[in-house]
């Protein structure tokens, strides 16, 4: 069992409280500090809570302070593998402490050194075109290499980002809204699975919480505040992404989005950052040049046929049919080519519309 | 005097003979009719009665007992009509004439006309098998008939015709045999390859379908034409065999769908029932076992359109006859086996709106909805559609650029050398297509070389296909090599069946 300070075990017990608000859990802060036990605390807390809550959910409160919850709590913890990672612990990451609104305590599991690391955050909206999906993969395969992936759980860009890192063999941290127990989506539980064993999930909430439409938005403050940079994949105008740049603005990190055309919904929120002083990026290049990080490009060998290909798609996407009238060919002889380039990650299929992932420059295709 | 007349009663695609013995009895007048009738045959009675009255014979006024042999076969349908009445009146010696080895089918009318019977086909052939080689049969139907060799088939338009032909007053000239090729050659299809604009893809993929046996799924928004290449599948299947004719033509006599003016189904079927039937009418089913859709469209194409919105159980339920090529159906009344050879085709939408995917227009629902709508076609069925193609609509602009598209008869073409090169290859084994390839013969038959190993290990890591994928793009990637000319699979024949994949 981890050892865990005072005033860190009263922490622990006070935030399995979920009624209680942050900012009240803030206003005890000060109180938390110093006091050598829950019975303690609740002497000197008495006053404040009993005035902001009332006296029912007092009363509950009350009958919660012994000994033996905590241990009830902290045998649960210990049991699922969870290590609360409060204010107090030299492990909690000093980047986010600097943030406005720190959480009180990181529940995490897995690799807890990946708190330390340089991290950089890949994020998108679950309803993703299948380009944009390519397009962060695309990043995080290059990225990974040099930084902490961090994103979140969801269907779409998140869960696809953590896939490429974790193929890529790199280290990624998935921040979830609400507790361990309860993985939204469901069906991604295989995935936090997977996370758990080669990386870090993080959530503010202890295990048992569901996650609840709110804590979305309040989580994304986690992923911008843990990272150096934010790079949005895609997103609407209203999406859940606009809350990771705004906090990305707030804390004053490095804020990256990737253009779309006009008149696709999918990416009119990463214009609209664009806009509003977000760093345009096309390629993952780019990153790394904003952050000095030197790479050497590998270079894959094309064949005629998929340069050939390659430079047909330069002009935007196409649909096979196209292509085939354009350069002369089959269909059958088309799409084997087509399948490599997919392989190898330079064009994405949405339907039989083919079109580019990668930033590719003239003199690639000659 | 005791009367035995002969004919047929079914009992799936297999005709059981039943003797019809007839007695005319002293004793207060009734017409009683014992040996497991089913309610047709017991109110065949009537019929009978009033035929034979306005036919200008007479029904004694006696006591008139009909058995109905072997007693523990249950009988049903009205083909036994014909046979009752012809054993009445040679009872009550109304007729004169020999009745051995003539079958007699056919239901009455009250005025003494012959009216068409279902399962005419499969009767005569089995009663060939038997040793009958004799047949008085109503007109409408003879037709069916005309196909088969060794029946010597007489058509009769009434009671009347049957007694003048029996009696030797007026005999009625048998039916000429017809020549099945003569029929074959000029096959009109609505539908054509050619009429299909743009979807190469598409096409592409319904000729490896095709050539290789594959079943095939097409994915893609309403309104792109799904429907209309599935159309398009029977228009291009090799044409069908005489003895394929015979077995599909069986199957739809039994239902009475064959047309009176061919008499033989000579083009493949194409079957699509709505997503709301009942696993019963596909499967086949009820209290006298009738065949399914699945067996209606044996030797042809069975399509289930918006495949998802079919009944779970309904599509879990093709699962063993996609697989064996046959169904056998159980029912408390006994057990029959029905072909069930198919090629599948379905088509879906990529999620319940349909626009999925679409660069321009925006899908509205959760993933959980899509999730959903595709567990509804589970894993183990999927894993029986070995090629899964997505319809897009082409732009109208882009149509008119499109050179005038291939027909259907070349592609057939095509197709009916690659089926020969199976033929030859799996000529020990005991399959037809590469589609109906097991494990044993993808290893024997489908050997990769390193270079195609790599290419298929990089295609999974990439592109996540699932382990359940491998052996169908492995037998697709055989059947494009085949349509190459090709004796080896090559990595391009890998990849382009990978490009066929969606889930």
């Amino acid at each position: 069992m981890i050892k865990y300070s005072n005033a860190e075990l009263v922490l622990i017990w006070l935030d399995s409280f979920v009624g209680l608000e942050y900012k009240h859990k803030l206003a005890l802060f000060d109180n938390l500090k110093n006091c050598t036990g829950i019975k303690d605390f609740l002497q000197k807390s008495k006053d404040y809570i009993s005035s902001t809550i009332g006296e029912k959910e007092y009363s509950t409160i009350l009958a919660s302070a012994n000994q033996e919850y905590l241990t009830f709590l902290l045998e649960n913890l210990d049991k699922k593998g969870i290590i609360a990672v409060t204010q107090f612990s030299k492990d909690y990451p000093k980047r986010l402490m600097e943030t406005e609104i720190p959480p009180l305590i990181l529940y995490a599991k897995g690799n807890l050194e990946l708190l330390d690391s340089e991290c950089f955050a890949i994020v998108g909206s679950r309803k993703s075109l299948p380009s944009s999906i390519a397009i962060a993969k695309d990043y995080a395969k290059t990225l990974c290499s040099h930084f902490t992936i961090v994103t979140g759980i969801a269907e779409g860009v998140d869960s696809a980002v953590i896939e490429q890192t974790l193929f890529s063999e790199g280290r990624v941290i998935s921040v979830n809204a609400g507790g361990f127990d309860n993985v939204y989506p469901k069906r991604n539980q295989a995935l936090f699975d997977k996370v758990v064993e080669k990386g870090l999930v993080l959530s503010e909430y202890p295990p048992e919480t569901f996650a609840q439409p709110f804590m979305f938005p309040v989580r994304n403050r986690i992923i911008a505040g843990l990272s150096k940079g934010v790079l949005i994949a895609n997103g609407e105008i209203k999406s859940g992404t606009r809350y990771t740049a705004e906090y990305g603005f707030e804390y004053g990190k490095d804020v990256f989005a990737i253009p779309y055309g006009v008149g696709v919904a999918s990416g009119a929120g990463c214009n609209d950052l664009i806009k509003r002083g977000a760093n345009l990026t096309d390629s993952p290049k780019d990153i790394l040049d904003f952050y000095s990080v030197k790479e050497t490009p590998e270079r894959e060998e094309l064949s005629p046929e998929e340069k050939q290909v390659l430079s047909a798609l330069l002009d935007g996407e196409k649909h096979v049919e196209k292509l085939c009238l354009q350069l002369k060919k089959q269909t059958f002889e088309i799409l084997p080519v087509l399948s490599v380039l997919e392989i190898k990650g330079y064009v994405v299929k949405s339907g039989n519309v083919y079109g580019l992932c990668r930033k590719i420059t003239e003199e690639q295709c000659n | 005097m005791i009367a035995k007349a002969n004919t047929y009663t079914l009992i799936g695609l297999s005709g059981i003979p039943v003797s019809v013995e007839v007695d005319v009895n002293n004793g207060l007048p009734a017409f009683e009719i014992v040996g497991l009738a089913d309610t047709a045959v017991k109110e065949a009675k009537e019929r009978v009665r009033s035929a034979i009255k306005n036919s200008g014979k007479v029904m004694p006024t006696k006591r008139i007992t009909a058995n109905l042999a072997p007693a523990d076969v249950k009988k049903e349908g009205s083909a036994l009509d014909l046979a009752l009445a012809v054993g009445l009146l040679k009872s009550s010696a109304q007729l004169v004439c020999d009745l051995e080895g003539v079958i007699f089918l056919g239901e009455l009318s009250l005025d003494g006309s012959l009216r068409r019977i279902n399962g005419v086909l499969p009767i005569i052939i089995s009663a060939i098998e038997q040793g009958y080689k004799k047949f008085v049969l109503p007109k409408d139907n003879a037709l069916e008939a005309s196909f088969v060799s060794g029946a010597t088939v007489y058509p009769a338009q009434s009671l009347n015709e049957v007694v003048e032909h029996l009696s030797g007053i007026k005999p009625i000239s048998p039916l000429e045999l017809r020549d099945y090729s003569s029929l074959t050659q000029n096959i009109v299809y609505d539908s054509d390859m050619s009429l299909v604009k743009g979807q190469a893809v598409a096409k592409r993929a319904l000729e490896i379908a095709v050539a290789g046996g594959h079943n095939v799924l097409f994915v893609g928004a309403p309104g792109t034409g799904k429907t209309m290449l599935a159309k398009c599948l029977p228009t291009i299947m090799p044409d069908m065999t005489f003895e394929e004719a015979l077995e599909t033509t069986k199957i739809h006599s039994v239902c009475g769908y064959v047309k009176d003016t061919d008499g033989i189904l000579y083009t493949r079927p194409f079957r699509s029932p709505h997503h709301t039937a009942s696993t019963v009418s596909i499967t086949g089913g009820g209290t006298h076992v009738k065949p399914g859709e699945i067996s209606l469209a044996h030797n042809g194409v069975l399509f289930l359109d918006e495949m998802p919105e079919y009944n779970r159980a309904t599509l879990e339920a093709l699962r063993q006859p996609l697989e064996d090529g046959v169904i056998t159906v159980s029912r408390a009344s006994g057990t029959v086996t029905y072909p069930a050879n198919v090629m599948l085709c379905g088509s879906m939408n990529p999620c319940p709106c349909g626009n999925l995917g679409s660069p321009d227009k925006v899908c509205t629902c959760t993933p959980a909805q899509i999730t959903k709508y595709k567990s509804k076609i589970s894993g183990p069925l999927l894993d029986r559609i070995d090629i899964q193609v997505e319809v897009d609509s082409v732009k109208y602009s882009e149509l008119t650029e499109v050179q005038s598209a291939e027909t259907s008869q070349t592609i057939r073409a095509r197709v009916n050398k690659v089926r020969a090169i199976q033929r030859e290859r799996f000529k020990d084994e005991k399959i037809l297509t590469n589609s109906a390839m097991g494990e044993r013969q993808i290893i024997k038959y489908c050997k990769l070389s390193q270079e195609c190993e790599s290419v298929l290990k990089s295609a999974y890591e990439r592109l996540h296909l699932s382990p359940r994928a491998r052996s169908r793009v492995i037998k697709v990637a055989r059947t494009i090599a085949d349509m190459a000319g090709s004796a080896d699979i090559r990595p391009e024949h890998v990849l382009e069946a990978v490009s066929y994949r969606k889930y």
